[in-house]
């Protein structure tokens, strides 16, 4: 109860209460506060004044009709788009000071703990599976550059280390068997994995699905179900998921968030969400008469 | 590292063949062609891993070719100072197309590098039409030094450099630099700067390419600037004609296209005399070879030779299920 | 002072329209098949070769000019149709390397076939000191004078009305509105009904058509021919293009204007005092002036912004 009324206040006063100290104890279950979040592009308001919060280790929904602007908000958190305006406040652990995500490079974003996959799987084809994991290691790595050229003792050693966590990865999700293959011309099943399991070789604290079921057929999907659960409850890591399939979002979620056109519609558990009336009209259409 | 091993023996071996009573002239020529070899493989990296396409190389060749003259020849300084002067300047200017290879991308890149490059050459030319250097002044170690020792130089220089790029190739730079080509956006949310790696793709392209223009200077010792194609957009193209016969991916595949663009013309057609009457008909012939091969088979030479293996693997495997049946 | 300025600028004249009909031609064939065509000076020379060979067999240029523009539109329906079309999933970089083979092709079929003369015999499109009249037109102005080359001005009437034409068809014919959709979408407009093969094969006929008259023109300002005689016109319309942003027709040909212009402005620098060396920097300043500007815009100056999305 308490929280709901601290969260009201968030969207209503913005800044100055995370700086109280009473409030900060309160504010640190959160993992991410997006306040009053716009992003125009020329005329279009594809985000326009969202406000929201993610609870640390819950698994968050984001729905929408085409176009609501789900994975542009994504985007502003993981600094692919500057917001126009509006802030994301992100907290690594609950005692972490805030760190507004815009004065946050976006190579940088990954080192605080937010990892993300992208709609259409972005695996890099030319590289085996487990080199792909490798790569998303890669801020893990101490080698200089010189170093790397005469390939010294010391790369070799960070490189078993990452590969010994790659292989750990693998078996988790059960893709040791693909560990080898080449990206290119793997299932989409697969690769949807591969990205995923990419997203789990940097200490994650947040991690950003963006339409993980896409392309996938019932089982996969089934499967994918479980794969997320099994993740939150390993890696202790938040959620946050845009998806279509309903009955996944239904079914996974903690808490799921509906936007339309950019603009908060309903946010509740899935109970909520399926009987609230917005949502009905959002997706389905005014009634006529 | 296996590969590296291949890599010294073939290294001993081009050193070795100034002593095997092959002719001056074959070595001279092998010489120069290592010389754009080492071009190639700086831009292999580029284009290969990169995912960068650069039509500036010859302005970078002639930077390190101008450094040379002026501190070999004008100051009559020694060659180790030549290097690190060229080193250091191509560093500074590969960082530069490095930065504004993020506001500006693909063709639109290609082109302003060919604008950088005509920059160069027509600054060349401004400053000195002709540079040549005496072979007097040429002094290594306080020793004089012949077109032998140059030729050594560049073999060392041609194997280190090849070592160091398939390290850096096969190190989680190389892996970065791989999936910044294939989507940048990806490799960002994974943590990897695109400057980073992008600068780092034109400084290795871009001192490579001076450090070559440097040892072609010492080796050939005679440049007309205004009428050379060295420093044209024609060694630009061949560069890259030559990466991409060979297989950019592939650093000794790249050296074979060279090997096909620069070295079989001067090592062997130019014994045969119907090549030396019409020397137009190789340049015909490379052409229609690129073409082809561009076409058919993207991977390069390279690509080619994999499939090769690939099927004799599965041929000897089968003869020996045969065998055992 | 002002009217010796106005000279020299008008001394770029040729140079403009060369520039324009090149960078004209390249932007074409980057529209409607994404590529630069870096065989566009070789096509071009390879077209002017065929223009000077009929000619030492008796053909006048003027007349021998349409036959070259034909044999070099053949060769852009060739490349086209034979190498674009069977190559059609060749990514964007490996379609310029193939055009840089034909680089090189032509490159070694222009001596093959035409042999390598030291100089070859050409004129322009109208030869004024074989039949008695001076080549250039002298107006008296404000006590200066005003020097224009009579081949500079037929070439620049030619080209006005040349690319006056396309520009009308583009803008107002069927075959305009062809080429502008499959520039902005090949595959969508090839769903709408429009035959795209057709298009790009117009294309890149019209293109190395353009080059070759565009290398006619530069011949008859008496230079020297050879294979390479117009590989710096093409780094400048290529500069043009980028200069222009390739999004629009008309800024290329703007950046081809401006390119050749501020040559000739700063080589007019060199009558202050002080200056007089500048001549030597000219190409190495106005190139250095197109790449800030490009640095400062880089989608060119008519450029349209395209926002990626992720």
């Amino acid at each position: 109860m308490n929280r709901e009324v601290a969260s009201i206040n968030l969207q209503n006063a913005g800044s100055e209460i995370i700086d109280t100290k009473a409030q900060t104890e309160v504010a640190g279950s959160n993992i991410i506060e997006v306040e009053n979040l716009c992003m125009y592009f020329g005329g279009i308001k594809a985000v326009d004044g969202l406000s929201f919060e993610v609870r640390r280790g819950e698994i968050f929904g984001l729905i929408g009709p085409n176009g609501a602007g789900k994975t542009t908000v994504f985007n502003c958190i993981t600094q692919f788009y500057r917001p126009t305006s509006g802030r994301v406040l992100y907290r690594s652990t609950p005692e972490a000071e805030a760190v507004d995500l815009s004065t946050v490079k976006i190579h940088d974003v990954s080192t605080l703990g937010i990892v993300r996959t992208f709609q259409n799987v972005e695996v890099v084809p030319e590289l085996s599976v487990l080199d792909n994991l490798r790569i998303a290691a890669y801020r893990s790595y101490t080698s200089s550059i010189l170093t790397q050229m005469l390939h010294l003792p010391k790369l070799r050693r960070e490189e078993d280390k990452v590969t010994a966590k790659a292989m750990e990865v693998l078996e988790f999700l059960g893709l040791t068997l693909y560990k080898d293959f080449y990206a290119h011309g793997l299932p989409y099943g697969i690769l949807k994995k591969v990205e995923i399991a990419r997203t789990l070789m940097s200490d994650p604290k947040l991690i950003i699905l963006d339409e993980p079921a896409a392309g996938l057929n019932d089982t996969e999907t089934e499967e994918l179900i479980g794969i997320i659960g099994q993740i939150q409850e390993k890696y202790g890591c938040t959620i946050l998921l845009v998806e279509h399939d309903m009955g996944l979002v239904m079914k996974v979620c903690n808490r799921i968030l509906a936007i339309s056109f950019g603009k908060h519609l309903a946010l509740g558990t899935p109970e909520e969400i399926q009987a609230s009336p917005e949502v009905q009209r959002a997706y389905l259409g005014e009634e006529e008469d | 590292m296996k590969k590296n091993y291949i890599t010294i023996a073939a290294g001993l071996m081009l050193a070795a063949l100034p002593f095997v009573g092959l002719s001056s002239s074959v070595v001279f020529a092998m010489g120069t062609t290592l010389i754009f070899a080492v071009m190639t493989i700086g831009f292999s990296f580029l284009m290969g891993y990169g995912g960068l396409a650069s039509l500036g190389t010859a302005g970078f060749v002639g930077v390190g070719a101008y450094i040379a003259y002026f501190v070999v020849e004008v100051y009559k300084l020694p060659i180790s100072v030549a290097f690190l002067i060229t080193v250091a300047i191509s560093l500074v200017m590969g960082v530069l197309v490095g930065f504004i290879s993020l506001r500006i991308e693909g063709i639109y890149l290609a082109l302003l590098t060919l604008g950088l490059s005509e920059i160069l050459r027509n600054t060349f030319v401004s400053i000195k039409a002709t540079i040549k250097i005496n072979t007097s002044t040429l002094k290594m170690l306080g020793m004089p030094v012949g077109e032998l020792h140059i030729y050594l130089l560049i073999v060392a220089v041609f194997i280190v450099l090849m070592l160091i790029t398939t390290n850096l190739i096969n190190s989680p730079i190389g892996r970065a630099l791989i999936s910044v080509k294939n989507s940048p956006s990806a490799a960002q949310a994974m943590g990897i700067s695109l400057l980073k790696h992008r600068v780092l793709a034109f400084v290795v392209s871009t001192v490579f390419a001076a450090v070559a223009g440097l040892l072609y200077m010492l080796y050939v010792r005679n440049i007309t600037t205004s009428s050379t194609q060295l420093f044209s957009i024609i060694t630009s193209l061949n560069i890259l004609g030559a990466a991409v016969i060979g297989g950019a991916k592939s650093l000794w595949g790249s050296t074979f296209g060279t090997f096909l663009i620069y070295g079989i013309q001067s090592m062997f057609l130019s014994k045969i005399k119907f090549f030396v009457q019409n020397p137009a008909f190789i340049t015909m012939l490379t052409g229609v070879l690129i073409i082809i091969i561009v076409m058919f088979y993207p991977g390069g030479l390279a690509q080619i030779a994999m499939t090769l293996k690939y099927k004799i693997k599965n041929l000897s495997k089968k003869t020996n299920v045969g065998g055992a049946l | 002072m002002l009217v010796s300025f106005v000279s020299t600028i008008l001394g770029s004249l040729l140079s403009v329209c060369i520039t324009c009909l090149l960078a004209f031609a390249v932007t074409l064939i980057f529209r409607t098949s994404t590529t630069t065509n870096f065989a566009q000076s070789s096509i071009a020379a390879f077209g002017c070769y065929t223009v000077a060979w009929l000619f030492a067999k008796g053909l006048p240029v003027w007349l021998g000019a349409p036959v070259g523009m034909i044999v070099g539109a053949a060769f852009g329906i060739f490349i086209d149709n034979f190498i674009f079309r069977r190559g059609r999933y060749v990514g964007i970089l490996s379609k310029q390397i193939i055009t840089m083979g034909f680089v090189s092709v032509f490159f070694g079929a222009i001596p093959l076939i035409f042999g390598n003369p030291e100089s070859i015999p050409f004129e322009p499109l109208y030869n004024y000191t074989k039949h008695g009249v001076s080549p250039n037109i002298v107006i008296e102005i404000a006590g200066g004078e005003l020097v224009v080359t009579k081949h500079a001005l037929i070439s620049a009437t030619i080209t006005l009305v040349v690319l006056g034409a396309i520009f009308y068809l583009l803008k107002n014919s069927k075959w305009g509105l062809s080429v502008r959709t499959t520039a902005s979408n090949e595959q969508t407009a090839q769903l709408m009904g429009i035959n795209t093969h057709k298009v790009t094969a117009i294309s890149w006929a019209l293109a190395a058509a353009l080059g070759v008259l565009s290398a006619v023109m530069y011949a008859g300002s008496g230079v020297m021919i050879s294979a390479t005689f117009m590989g710096a016109i093409q780094v400048n319309a290529f500069l043009a293009c980028i200069l222009g942003g390739f999004s629009t027709f008309y800024g290329p040909i703007i950046g081809a204007i401006i390119i050749p212009v501020l040559a000739n402005a700063v080589g007019f620098l060199a009558n202050f005092k002080g200056l007089e060396g500048i001549g030597r920097w000219q190409m190495v300043i106005v190139y250095s002036i197109i790449l800030l500007v490009i640095l400062i815009k880089p989608e060119g100056l008519f450029g349209k912004k395209i926002v990626k999305k992720v």
